[in-house]
């Protein structure tokens, strides 16, 4: 089994709360073009991926690492990957002290539904416990299937087309709170790293079921006083692609989803919060993580051309705790443009320090600093003089993460 | 020297593959190649993308706007002939008065079938696989020795843009020779196990301490299994363009090779196999 945490099975108090992980990746695809295997008949021109096994073993990483700052803390985490050769290597030079010990099962269709069945039966315990699902890998949309995520052995000849393939939509029925589990945890989070595109030679098929991972209860009002247990989670699913569309990696590095969430989870998708004695926290929360993941994809896509788009669907809810404040991206723009390049400006913290000294020509503009959430104050010069233009002085912005933008309007 | 039958099989690369959908898988391993040699690292790496399903419009885009803007394309009459050696043994021997090392392919075929190497695609070339059929044992004693494959190659070259309006030169692997082959025996000059560490975490090793051990010799037996891979790196200098390559390939042993060693007692000796590597190194002290 994919357990990497805890070492041992029996240490899983499933009737505490806690958080419940399964993690998978899928990057060597023995059926695909190029993969180890016969190429199989319906490859849907899909090949071998770089990054997908290496970027779900980094989630795995960072959230056992973390483990404690989760609402609540980490009880159990599975993983599953296939790796290329090339991401073996690194996975080797990346295993750090907490999975250090560890070995990986294969992420092919055997394990997966071994794996998600001891997943739900641990999550299955308190109401208070969060699962978390990741899957990184190769996805399609069929006309009914949302998302189906393809594993290990997918195209080998084997039965149906998608029978190495799950459907996400199965997988969160089947976590659905029931007669049969009453208990299930009430907080779940979901992450779909792959595809969403939707291959014309579908058509070629009146019915492409994908393999049941879960049998989805129906529980119905007998009118007999028993109740039905109602699905009252907070269960956002977080796609890196829309209904449709594709998600992308960078080639040999990570995927970009998965590089974006995990610099989400450090501190980017950051909200500051009271808590009711008073004190000031720093949260993720599913909504904090999906404005940031707005931002921090929208960075890529400046860089890289790219179109980048994730969405999200469900409730709220908290899912981490930071260990302090994250830093703010600032991003400042003078108006009118044209005055950037005789505009100087310094940059004041709340102790009247100053923090930051832009001197004209402003470039790169618009220029971008991280800096420290809080109240800034902003003195602006114009220099060499440039008339009508005149300094400003004293205008006060506030940095709040993951990203603000201050436009200093300079007189005239 | 010797002839031995050797079969060579061709894959599409970058340049041969242009006009394909092909050609997009090719473009990651040609950039990556290419600002590793050029430096223009951020310049190429927006095109160092792949889509988790199928190539998408968005990346054919991509890659069109790549060839409009960078152009690389192969100077035609620039061929320079050069040979890639490779290895396809290696037989590493303790340098030890009276001590010996023997390597036996154990091959089930009449016909074996020793060695599939893989030589990747230089500079947007094609890719090859030479797949030698060998059935030989190999011996030495007190030094290092290896087969060694020389494959006659052609190279030219070939021109591509650079952001700054410039333009970088490189070599390509276009062709390699079908047939004429060289493979011989040599000495090994640098001799890994002068340079190896012991105690790697991710390798094999068997300690031997015949130190204080009444007899002469002892014959210990070591393998390395069939379907074992392990990569390497034959540097080729291209003269015409001033540049020295490093032609990548990688070797699977189809067979099981066994190693046999005949060791002097005095010694206290240490074989350690890395996880890509089909030979065994030693170390020795008295």
């Amino acid at each position: 089994m994919g357990l990497v945490f805890p070492a041992n099975p029996n240490e899983i108090d499933r009737n505490k709360p806690g958080t419940h992980a399964l993690i998978a990746g899928v990057s060597s695809y023995p059926h695909l073009r190029k993969g180890k295997g016969s190429l199989g008949p319906y490859h849907f021109g899909m090949k071998q991926l770089t990054v997908s096994a290496l970027s779900a073993f980094r989630i795995c990483e960072w959230v056992v690492q973390q483990r404690d700052r989760f609402h609540p803390p980490l009880a159990s985490c599975r993983l599953l990957i296939s790796p290329s050769e090339k991401e073996q290597t690194q996975i080797l030079n990346e295993q750090r002290n907490t999975l250090r010990a560890a070995t990986f099962e294969d992420c092919n269709i055997q394990n997966f539904l071994k794996d998600a069945k001891e997943w739900r039966e641990d999550a299955s315990g308190s109401p208070e416990s969060m699962a978390l699902f990741y899957f990184a890998g190769h996805g399609l949309q069929t006309r009914e299937v949302e998302c189906a995520l393809l594993l290990q052995d997918f195209n080998d000849g084997q039965g149906g087309v998608l029978r190495a393939a799950v459907d996400l939509d199965n997988i969160y029925g089947g976590m659905a709170p029931a007669k049969a589990r009453p208990d299930i945890a009430r907080n779940q989070l979901y992450f779909f790293d792959a595809c969403r595109f939707r291959p014309d030679e579908q058509n070629q098929f009146l019915r492409m079921n994908t393999t049941d991972v879960f049998p989805v209860e129906f529980d119905t009002d007998k009118g007999d006083g028993s109740a039905i247990v109602v699905d009252d989670r907070r269960a956002p699913i977080l796609y890196a692609a829309v209904p449709g569309g594709s998600a992308y990696s960078a080639w040999n590095k990570y995927t970009f989803f998965s590089h974006a969430l995990l610099s989400c989870f450090k501190g980017r998708a950051g909200v500051k919060v009271q808590n009711p004695y008073g004190q000031t926290e720093w949260l993720v929360t599913a909504h904090s993580l999906s404005a940031a993941l707005t931002f921090e994809l929208d960075d890529i896509n400046r860089a890289r051309k790219l179109a980048l788009n994730h969405t999200m669907n469900g409730k709220n809810l908290t899912i981490l705790t930071l260990d302090g404040a994250p830093s703010a991206d600032v991003v400042i723009e003078v108006e009118p443009a044209s005055v950037s390049d005789v505009s100087n400006i310094d940059v004041l913290n709340d102790a009247k320090k100053k923090v930051w000294q832009l001197k004209s020509p402003l470039k790169p503009y618009p220029p971008r600093n991280a800096v420290p959430p809080g109240q800034y104050t902003l003195n602006t010069k114009i220099a060499p003089e440039r008339y009508p233009f005149a300094d400003t002085e004293n205008q006060i912005r506030e940095a709040v993460p993951p990203l603000s933008r201050w436009i200093i309007r300079v007189k005239n | 020297m010797m002839d031995i039958p050797v079969s060579i099989e061709r894959r599409p690369g970058f340049f041969s593959s242009l006009g394909s959908p092909e050609a997009l898988d090719h473009l990651p391993t040609f950039l990556e190649e290419q600002f590793a040699r050029s430096g223009y690292v951020e310049a190429f790496d927006q095109y160092l993308v792949e889509p988790q399903g199928r190539i998408t419009d968005q990346m054919k885009k991509l890659f069109i706007e790549f060839l409009e803007f960078y152009d690389p394309k192969p100077v035609p009459g620039t061929e320079e002939e050069h040979y890639i050696r490779v290895a396809v043994n290696e037989l590493h021997c303790p340098h030890v008065t009276g001590a010996k090392a023997k390597l036996t392919v154990q091959g089930s075929r009449e016909e074996t079938i020793n060695s599939s190497i893989k030589i990747f695609g230089i500079g947007g070339g094609d890719e090859f696989t030479v797949t030698i059929e060998t059935g030989e044992t190999m011996e030495t004693e007190g030094n290092c020795v290896a087969t060694t494959l020389s494959v006659p190659a052609t190279f030219d070259r070939c021109r591509m843009n650079t952001p700054d309006g410039g333009h970088i030169e490189f070599a390509r692997l276009k062709d390699i020779n079908w047939n004429s082959k060289l493979i011989k025996g040599e000495v090994l000059d640098p001799d890994a196990c002068t340079q190896f560490t012991l105690n790697n975490p991710t390798a094999e090793q068997v300690t031997f301490d015949f130190i204080h051990v009444p007899s002469l010799t002892l014959t210990p037996s070591l393998t390395v299994k069939a379907g074992t891979k392990w990569s390497n790196e034959a540097t080729v200098t291209i003269e015409k363009l001033g540049l020295e390559l490093g032609a990548k390939y990688e070797s699977t042993l189809t067979d099981t090779i066994t190693y046999d060693y005949t060791l002097i007692q005095g010694y206290s000796y240490t074989a350690m196999r890395p996880y890509d590597a089909a030979y065994w190194l030693w170390k020795w002290n008295s």
